[in-house]
C-alpha cells in the first residue's frame, strides 16, 4: 500500500500520502486527525473544526473566505467530522479544480494549500481564544448536525443500532457529541480542543488528483515543523458480543417502520464475512433482496453491510409496522439458508464479480481513492483494491458457511409508530 | 448519421449518432478510466400522463405513477430478471424515474459489451403478467411510505403543489398508494408501446469502452421503430402560484422550508440559458458568499443547510430556495426584501465574476466523472442540446444576462412550503 500512496511521516505523528493521476479534473487535499471517540471531548473537537473552516487570518470573515473560494472556481473547504469505528475523525477537506482548467491561469493548488494551512495554523483569535461571535454560530451548526439526525430515518436507525451494538465502547458515541455538551462549550474549551488536537493527535494528510502535490507537501511539512507535537496512537477494537440478544424499540411519528438487526460474527476470517455479506444482502441477487423484497414484497430496501473494523454485520430495512415480525423471521431464515449451505457456486461467483467490479472502479473517483486508503491505514491493513478483490476471490464455500454459522443476532432495533393501528 | 463534437477548452470530443433504428447514441470515451457507465433513457417521466400517437384518435390520460411502475417491471422477463443477468458480469445496475425521463443504467469495469447487450435486451423486451404486476404493488407501496417520512422530499413536493395548479409535476413521481392500485398490465403495455419507441430514446455511454464494438452491438440489437408521432400534453397552467403557503407536520428537528418562485417554462437552448441566468442570479443574491447569507446566518435565521437552485424540466421552470429555519416566514420576508433591494440598487459586477467562476468550475469538474458525463449526456440529448452547452454558457454568460433576469423576476409570484416538527 505504501507504494501506491507513498505514505511518509512529515512530522511526529503526521503522515502525508498522495495519489497523482491525470484522469482527474480536480484535486482533493484532506487533513484528518484521529482520536478516541469520547463523550467528554467529541463536541469540542467537532466545534473546533467548524470554527477553523469559518475564516482565517487572511480571510477573517466567513463571507471573505467564501468569496475567495467561489472565485477559485467554486473550491470547497469544509469541516470533516465522522465516526470511524472507535475513533472520531476530525479535520478539514478541500476540493478544487486543477490548475490546467483555470480561465486566467490561476495557481489553484498553491492558493488552496495556503488557505487550508491558514485555517489550520492561523485561525482568527481574540484574547488568545476563538472569537465569541464565531464560536456561537459554529456551536449552533454542530447542534443542528446532532438534531438533524432524525430527518433521515434510515440513517438515524442505523446510527442508533450502532450505538446499541457498541454500548460501553467508544464507538457508541455520536461524532458530534451531544446538544447539551455543545451548548455548554466556551471559546476557551474549543480553543483548548484545537490545541490538543494539533499537538497530540495522529494526523493523516491525503492528497488525490492530477497535481503532483510536491508543493503541498513542502508547505504542510514547513507548517507542522512549527508545532511541538507528541502524537499518541489510537486503537480500534472489535465489538464484544452480548450474552443475550438486545431488543429495543423506539417510537416516533413515522409512516414506515425501520428495523436494524446487528450481528457480531465470532470469527477472525474477515474475508469470509465480506463474501457472506455480499451473498446475504450485498447485491440485487442476494438472499435478502431476492426473498424479503422480490418474493415476499415486504420491503423496498433490505440489505446487509459489513463494518470490518468493529466486526459487525448490519441488516437494515424499511417495513410496514404489521410486517416487522414477518420480515425479521425471513431475514433470519435467509441466514439459516446460508448456514445450511443452501447457496450455489454461482452465488459465490456473483459475489466475487461484484467485489472485483467495485475494486476496479475505485481509482475512477478521487473520493473512492481517499476513502479506500484512509480506511486501510486506520485498520492497519496493507492492501490495494486489486489485492483485496483477489483475496476475497479465494474464499471457499466452507469458509462462508463457517462465517454464517458464527453469526447470531446481537441487537435488534426497531423504530416504529407508537399508534396501536398503523395506517 | 455520425458527428464528432469537440471542445477546445477541455481538449475532448464525443460522438453523436442518429441511429437508423430511431435512437440517438451519445458516446463519450474517456482515456485512463477503468469503468464505463451506460444509460438507456426515454423521454418519459411522471409528468407524461396525457398523450396520443398517430394511432390514437384523441389524447388519453392515465393514472399517476405509471412511468415509475414501468421502470420497476421492465427489469423482469419471463425467465429471469435483469439483475440476475448483470450479476453474472459483476456490473452495478439500477434505474430511475424523474419528472420527465426514465433511465436504465449500469456501471462496470469488466465485460462491457456483455452488459450493453443485457441493457439493450431487457429494455426492449417487456414482459408483464397480472401476477408480476400485482407483486410490485407491495414494494412500490413501501417506497412511497419511505418518502412520506422524508421531510426533505415532502417539503419540496408541498412547494410544487402550492405553486402548480394542474401541471403533473405537483404529483409524487411514484404516484400514490391509491393511483398505483389502478395500474394493470394493459396500461403498462400501452404506455410502454407509446414511450419506449426508439425515436423517443437515447443511449449515453461514458468512460472505458470501445466505440466500434458498441456501434456493432447497437446495429445488431436496436430494433428499428416507426416514428409514432408521439405528442404529450401538459394541462394549461396559470402563470401565478396556486397558493402562497403550505404547512405539514413531520418528525424532524427544526422547521424545513422551500420557497418557490414560479416562472414560465422554457425548452431546448433557451431552457439552459435561463437556467444559467437564474442560477447565477440566485447565487449572487442569496447563496453562501452573499451579503444576504452572511446577515441571515449571523442572526441564526438560517444555517449551513441553505441552498438555491433552478428546478426545471419539460413544461416547468421555477427557482427554489431550500433551507432550515426556526422562523421560515421571516426568511421569506427577508428573501423578498433582499431581491427588491437588489432590483433597486443593482447587482455587483465584481461578485458576478466570482459566482460565474464557481459555476464554470462545477461544469468543468463534471467532465472528470464517468458517471457525471453519462448523466449529462443523456439529459442534454433528451432536452435537445449539446453536452458542452453548460460549460460554454458558463464561460460566456454576461453580467447583463443576469441583471435582466433580476429585472424579469416577479418576486411576489412565490409559495412557501414549511415542514414543522411533529409534536
Amino acid at each position: 500500500m505504501s507504494d501506491m500512496i507513498n505514505r511518509r511521516q512529515i512530522a511526529p505523528g503526521v503522515y502525508f500520502s498522495a495519489v497523482t493521476d491525470s484522469r482527474y479534473k480536480f484535486n482533493s487535499i484532506s487533513v484528518n486527525f484521529f482520536t478516541k471517540l469520547d463523550e467528554q471531548n467529541a463536541s469540542a473537537n467537532a466545534a473546533a473544526f467548524y470554527v477553523l473552516t469559518n475564516s482565517n487570518r487572511d480571510y477573517p470573515t466567513y463571507k471573505l473566505l467564501k468569496n475567495k473560494l467561489l472565485r477559485l472556481y467554486g473550491a470547497s473547504l469544509q469541516p470533516v467530522v465522522g465516526r470511524k469505528y472507535d475513533l472520531q475523525q476530525i479535520g478539514i477537506g478541500a476540493q478544487f479544480l486543477d490548475d490546467a482548467y483555470a480561465l486566467d491561469g490561476e495557481k489553484l493548488t498553491a492558493e488552496m494549500t495556503d488557505i487550508l494551512i491558514g485555517c489550520l495554523f492561523s485561525p482568527v483569535t481574540e484574547n488568545g481564544v476563538f472569537p465569541q461571535k464565531t464560536v456561537e454560530l459554529e456551536k449552533q451548526a454542530v447542534i443542528d448536525e446532532i438534531e438533524e439526525m432524525i430527518n433521515d430515518k434510515r440513517s438515524y436507525a442505523v446510527n442508533k443500532a450502532i450505538s446499541l451494538l457498541c454500548k460501553g465502547e467508544p464507538a457508541q458515541f455520536f461524532p458530534y457529541g451531544t446538544t447539551e455538551r455543545t451548548e455548554a462549550l466556551t471559546s476557551a474549551d474549543i480553543y483548548d480542543a484545537y490545541r490538543r488536537i494539533m499537538t497530540s493527535t495522529v494526523c493523516e494528510i491525503m492528497c488525490v488528483g492530477s497535481n503532483d502535490f510536491k508543493q503541498a507537501e513542502e508547505k504542510l511539512t514547513a507548517a507542522f515543523a512549527n508545532v511541538e507535537r507528541t502524537a499518541h496512537g489510537y486503537e480500534i477494537k472489535r465489538s464484544l458480543p452480548k450474552e443475550n440478544t438486545l431488543y429495543e424499540t423506539e417510537t416516533m411519528s413515522v409512516s414506515q417502520s425501520k428495523m436494524v438487526i446487528g450481528f457480531k460474527p465470532a470469527t477472525d476470517d474477515n474475508d469470509a464475512v465480506s463474501m457472506l455479506q455480499k451473498i446475504y444482502g450485498g447485491t440485487p441477487s442476494s438472499k435478502l433482496f431476492m426473498n424479503v423484497r422480490e418474493k415476499l414484497s415486504l420491503c423496498y430496501y433490505c440489505s446487509a453491510a459489513y463494518n470490518a473494523g468493529k466486526g459487525m454485520v448490519l441488516v437494515d430495512c424499511g417495513v410496514e409496522k404489521e410486517n416487522i415480525e414477518k420480515a425479521q423471521k425471513e431475514i433470519l431464515h435467509q441466514l439459516d439458508e446460508i448456514k445450511a449451505g443452501n447457496f450455489t457456486e454461482e452465488d459465490i461467483n456473483i459475489a466475487r464479480l461484484a467485489v472485483q467490479n467495485a475494486a476496479n472502479g475505485i481509482y475512477d473517483s478521487v473520493s473512492g481513492v481517499e476513502n479506500w486508503y484512509l480506511d486501510r491505514i486506520l485498520r492497519g491493513v496493507d492492501e490495494d483494491p486489486e489485492q483485496f478483490a483477489k483475496r476475497l476471490g479465494a474464499v471457499s464455500r466452507e469458509r462462508i458457511i463457517k462465517a454464517a454459522e458464527s453469526m447470531t443476532p446481537d441487537t435488534v432495533y426497531v423504530l416504529t409508530d407508537g399508534k396501536e393501528e398503523n395506517k | 448519421m455520425k458527428e464528432i463534437i469537440s471542445n477546445p477548452r477541455l481538449k475532448e470530443e464525443y460522438i453523436r449518432v442518429k441511429h437508423p433504428s430511431g435512437a440517438t447514441l451519445i458516446l463519450y470515451p474517456m482515456k485512463g478510466y477503468s469503468s464505463a457507465y451506460a444509460l438507456f433513457g426515454t423521454r418519459y417521466g411522471s409528468v407524461d400522463t396525457t398523450f396520443k400517437t398517430k394511432n390514437d384518435e384523441d389524447f388519453i390520460t392515465v393514472p399517476e405513477g405509471i412511468a415509475h411502475y414501468l421502470e420497476h417491471k421492465l427489469f423482469e422477463n419471463d425467465e429471469c430478471d435483469a439483475f440476475e443477468l448483470y450479476a453474472k458480469t459483476g456490473a452495478n445496475a439500477n434505474a430511475f424515474t424523474s419528472f420527465d425521463k426514465t433511465a436504465y443504467l449500469f456501471s462496470c469495469s469488466q465485460k462491457f459489451e456483455e452488459n450493453l447487450e443485457i441493457l439493450l435486451g431487457f429494455v426492449q423486451e417487456p414482459y408483464f403478467t397480472d401476477e408480476t404486476v400485482a407483486k410490485e404493488q407491495g414494494i412500490i407501496g413501501q417506497e412511497i411510505r419511505m418518502y412520506e417520512d422524508d421531510p426533505g422530499w415532502r417539503v419540496m413536493f408541498n412547494c410544487l403543489q402550492a405553486m402548480y395548479y394542474n401541471n403533473p409535476v405537483r404529483i409524487d413521481i411514484a404516484g400514490t398508494v391509491e393511483s398505483i392500485a389502478k395500474i394493470d398490465k394493459d396500461l403498462l403495455y400501452r404506455c410502454y408501446n407509446t414511450f419506449y419507441n426508439l425515436n423517443n430514446m437515447v443511449l449515453a455511454i461514458a468512460g472505458n469502452f470501445d466505440v466500434d464494438k458498441t456501434l456493432e452491438i447497437c446495429d445488431r440489437m436496436l430494433k428499428p421503430s416507426e416514428d409514432p408521432e408521439l405528442q404529450t400534453k401538459v394541462p394549461d397552467e396559470p402563470t401565478n402560484v396556486m397558493k402562497t403557503r403550505s404547512v405539514q407536520k413531520l418528525s424532524c428537528a427544526m422547521p424545513l422550508f422551500n420557497i418557490g418562485f414560479k416562472l414560465p417554462p422554457y425548452s431546448g437552448a433557451q431552457r439552459y440559458k435561463n437556467k444559467m441566468r437564474y442560477g447565477i442570479l440566485m447565487d449572487m443574491c442569496l447563496n453562501k458568499g452573499s451579503d444576504f447569507f452572511e446577515r441571515m446566518y449571523e442572526s441564526k435565521l438560517i444555517n449551513h443547510n441553505f441552498n438555491t437552485y433552478v428546478f426545471d424540466g419539460r413544461g416547468f421552470f421555477s427557482i427554489i430556495v431550500d433551507g432550515e429555519s426556526r422562523d421560515p416566514d421571516r426568511v421569506l420576508e427577508e428573501v423578498k426584501a433582499e431581491l427588491c433591494r437588489l432590483k433597486k440598487e443593482g447587482l455587483d459586477e465584481e461578485f458576478f465574476i466570482t459566482v460565474r467562476n464557481m459555476v464554470y468550475g462545477d461544469e468543468t469538474a463534471m467532465f472528470g466523472s464517468v458517471e457525471g458525463v453519462a448523466h449529462a449526456a443523456l439529459d442534454c440529448e433528451l432536452n435537445g442540446t449539446g453536452l458542452y452547452t453548460g460549460l460554454e454558457l458558463a464561460a460566456g454568460v454576461t453580467f447583463e444576462d443576469v441583471k435582466s433576469a433580476l429585472d424579469e423576476l416577479d418576486t411576489d409570484n412565490c409559495s412557501i412550503s414549511i415542514i414543522e416538527p411533529a409534536e
